[in-house]
């Protein structure tokens, strides 16, 4: 199930609120890991089981891990932690990469291997790496093992970012498993943030998404204007999206008494690649930190290896998005920004103003979207020589393109950055009364909320990006 | 009260309200008549009885989303109102049409939407037939509303390059006679429908002398054929995708037909023109009940004359009224419906003709 769609929106959605806010404290978390897995098993019914041998596998592993520790045989814990690693992965390995693999093999030797045609689990990339977070720092006893396979399922299964994100570290909820806030006040925040999520994803993303599939789909003939709306389109759609997305998990989230961390921040008023990936898609940003990066060595090991350790990072966050030689690509086109950045780019760049740094940003990941949307590495390559003139620098279809979507692109644009969300808290926190701020928001909401609604019923077109993740 | 009105907590409501005004919806919708058919997008709505409880096949979800979509209340107005506020904000495509001077409407075909080598193959095959029978074959694209009409169209709107397509099919059709109808509907705005893809009868009537000339037969004002109007009501297809009120009813016009006709389709007869469709939402189809596998149309007036075999996607519909004088008998395939061998086919019924007439894209 989506969030966008209208079994979400007008059954699934108030029936989990209504249960939830009925039943006493005790039974919220089994009714939330039901809910959960019909919210997962909704799309494809026969993974509710991979997701239940996950939840049952790594329960398992952290009581294990915890007993070990009990009985005086630490040594024998990393055979629990590789044991998670290899199931963990190995899932991951098996549904994701399996056929990219065998692709891969038949174009290097020739050979006609047939494709498995595995359907991929739906979010199977972030409930792994959600899982491996749990077990890895059982392992590390940064946090004890849950004890409790409801409480723990519903960790693992839970619907808000079970799909898209983020990625909920077990550490940042553990104690919001068994102790929740619920106010009236907090609720209502959750529900603004999700009508302001849903509203990203249905009303900008959507329609931004339609730009780049029509320019997109002349396969690189168009001239450079023409590309570039369409790139600058895919720039905002995926933006909109992903963020709204994750919006809308913080604002689920929040209704149900959850603080899930910020996963987006404004990306693209960045200065520096650096500063990008920071601010994009933090909570992965942050697992392979935490996880890949600092236990390969970071940057403690000298220079040659931080370089490795960051090829090696910006490999499989390209691969994590996907299985794809476009997505490895992508991944290691973001190691030689960021290599050099390290190395010599940052330092010019802070020297240099600051429109400098961010139109400099801007462009990298502009092309950055490219390699990323298409679906093969020659494709991206005729998009990309085409937004360089390869076709022509304009014509009559860049006109009609550019006239027709002027409005959704600045529109998008304008608040793709801070500046009129900071304008506008700012005004609403000047005026005197709290009941008049919280009416105007609430207006907004809803008016949101009507129009996503009436969005999600009359339109046809309603991608889901992450079926590749 | 004011003292109860300053207890109500705002959030208590606000909450309600997200809870409560979805699931008043989804009563509204389980609880309402269902609507089997919008004429307004002119397709079919999945009603209840459509959701079948196949949970682990996913028609079950699949069909409760498009049951609660299709039946939200006022979804038709919903829709109208959408469409206006797009129109009247200037814009130039809605839901894959586009948007021309006084709301004219077009069909938008990209060249990514055009399968040229398909187009091409068709060609090849259709000399084939004309080389293999040996029967004269003529062939009559039809230019899209898109093509003839580009001065009316949003400037720029992607097309499809008609010119390089025609002649890369001419040059497969070495053994045909071509009907070339491009000048003959240029910036002709009234030879096409303005909701509606498919040429006027209008349209259809001056394809009718540009098919005389080829024929090398005499033309003259009592040739022209007689027309007359079937309905002032008529809102096409493309009406559909663009469903506003704010764009006027059109006339569907038809030549007039001798009596005695003898129409059969798939094997039952019909009259030419269904004035039964008239009633409908999909007026078209007033031009021999809609599409077939194979009509055959025998005039029972035309003595010693010929047969002609045709080829032919929905736009040789209206235009099969023009030529029923001059044929005794008119063979018209739609291979989307009929799987057969034409070869075979022309050389059984005795085809003196073979012609294939419909829009250049749809040959393939």
């Amino acid at each position: 199930m989506v969030f966008s769609s209208a079994v979400f929106l007008l059954v699934f959605l108030p029936v989990v609120l209504l249960t939830y806010y009925a039943v006493p404290d005790c039974v919220r978390n089994p009714i939330l890991l039901v809910f959960s897995l019909i919210f997962y098993g909704w799309g494809e019914p026969v993974y509710i089981l991979i997701m239940l041998f996950s939840t049952v596998f790594d329960y398992s592993n952290g009581l294990m891990l915890e007993w070990l520790d009990r009985k005086g045989k630490p040594d024998r814990r990393k055979w629990i932690l590789v044991l998670s690693l290899a199931g963990n992965l190995g899932m991951l390995g098996f549904f994701k990469y399996t056929d990219f693999l065998i692709s891969s093999v038949n174009a290097l030797t020739g050979q006609g291997l047939d494709l498995l045609g595995i359907a991929l689990p739906i979010g199977i990339s972030f409930y792994t790496f959600q899982t491996l977070s749990y077990t890895i720092d059982v392992y590390r006893r940064e946090i004890k093992a849950q004890h409790n396979i409801l409480d723990f399922g519903m960790y693992i299964c839970m619907f808000p970012q079970l799909i898209a994100g983020p990625i909920v570290k077990y550490r940042d909820i553990q104690k919001q498993i068994r102790n929740r806030r619920l106010g009236s006040e907090r609720i209502c925040s959750g529900i603004f943030r999700f009508t302001l999520g849903l509203s990203k994803k249905v009303l900008l993303a959507n329609s931004l998404g339609m730009i780049w599939d029509e320019i997109s789909s002349q396969n690189g003939t168009t001239s450079a204007l023409t590309s570039i709306i369409g790139a600058a389109a895919y720039m905002l759609q995926i933006y909109f999206d992903f963020s709204g997305y994750s919006d809308m998990a913080i604002g689920i989230g929040r209704m149900l008494g959850f603080d899930f961390l910020e996963n987006f921040n404004y990306p693209y008023e960045s200065k520096s690649v650096t500063e990008f990936w920071r601010r994009w898609h933090i909570s992965l940003g942050s697992w392979f930190r935490e996880y890949l990066y600092i236990p390969l060595g970071g940057n403690r090991k000298g220079l040659p290896r931080q370089m490795v350790n960051l090829f090696i990072v910006w490999t499989l966050t390209g691969l994590w998005h996907g299985a794809g030689w476009n997505f490895v690509v992508w991944g290691l086109y973001f190691f030689v920004l960021l290599a050099a950045e390290k190395l010599f780019l940052l330092k010019r760049l802070k020297k240099a103003p600051a429109f400098v740094g961010r139109i400099y940003t801007l462009l990298a990941v502009l092309v950055s979207w490219v390699v990323f949307a298409c679906d093969d590495i020659g494709a991206a390559g005729r998009y990309l020589l085409s937004m360089l003139g390869a076709n022509g620098l304009a014509d009559a279809a860049s006109v009609y393109y550019l006239r027709e979507n002027l409005i959704i692109l600045v529109a998008g644009a304008l608040l793709s950055v801070s500046f009129i969300r900071r304008q506008l808290s700012r005004e609403i926190r000047l005026l005197p009364k709290e009941g008049v701020r919280f009416g105007i928001k609430a207006a907004v909401a809803g008016v949101l909320y009507i129009a996503s609604l009436l969005m999600v019923i009359g339109s046809t077109y309603n991608p889901f990006l992450y079926f590749r993740f | 009260m004011k003292k109860l009105i300053n207890r109500i907590n705002p959030g208590i409501i606000c909450i309600a309200l997200f809870i409560g005004f979805p699931l008043i919806l989804t009563e509204v919708i389980l609880f309402s008549a269902d609507r089997s058919f919008s004429e307004n997008e002119n397709r079919t709505l999945t009603t209840a009885a459509d959701v079948e409880f196949d949970i682990f096949g996913g028609k079950f979800q699949d069909g409760l989303e498009n049951y609660l979509s299709d039946q939200f209340p006022m979804r038709d107005e919903l829709k109208g109102a959408e469409t206006n506020f797009k129109l009247r904000f200037g814009s130039g495509s809605i839901g894959g049409a586009y948007i021309g001077d006084g709301h004219r409407l077009f069909q938008r075909i990209p060249d990514s939407d055009v399968d040229r080598d398909k187009c091409v193959r068709y060609a090849e095959r259709i000399n084939r037939i004309a080389e293999s029978t040996g029967i004269e074959t003529y062939v009559m694209y039809v230019p899209s509303a898109g093509i003839s009409l580009k001065s009316s169209m949003p400037y720029g709107a992607p097309m499809y390059d008609y010119d390089s397509l025609y002649d890369s099919l001419t040059r497969k059709l070495k053994s045909v006679h071509m009907i070339d109808l491009r000048r003959a509907l240029a910036n002709q705005p009234e030879y096409y429908y303005s909701t509606d893809h498919h040429w006027t009868a209008a349209g259809a009537a001056q394809a009718y002398y540009e098919w005389r000339v080829a024929h090398g037969r005499e033309i003259s004002d009592k040739d022209s054929p007689e027309i007359f109007t079937a309905s002032r009501q008529f809102r096409g297809t493309l009406w559909s995708r663009v469903p506003s009120e704010s764009i006027p009813y059109e006339l569907l016009q038809a030549p007039k037909i001798p009596e005695g006709l003898q129409v059969e389709a798939d094997g039952r007869e019909i009259e030419l023109y269904d004035y039964s469709a008239l009633k409908t939402k999909d007026k078209y189809n007033f031009f021999e009940g809609g599409n077939h596998g194979i009509l055959t149309v025998t005039n029972p007036e035309v003595k010693k004359g010929t047969t002609l075999l045709i080829l032919k996607d929905s736009f040789a519909n209206s235009f099969l009224p023009c030529i029923v004088n001059d044929y005794a008998k008119i063979i018209m395939v739609d291979e989307r419906y009929a799987f057969i061998d034409v070869a075979q086919l022309a050389t059984d019924c005795h085809a003196d003709e073979i012609a294939v007439i419909r829009e250049i894209i749809s040959a393939g």
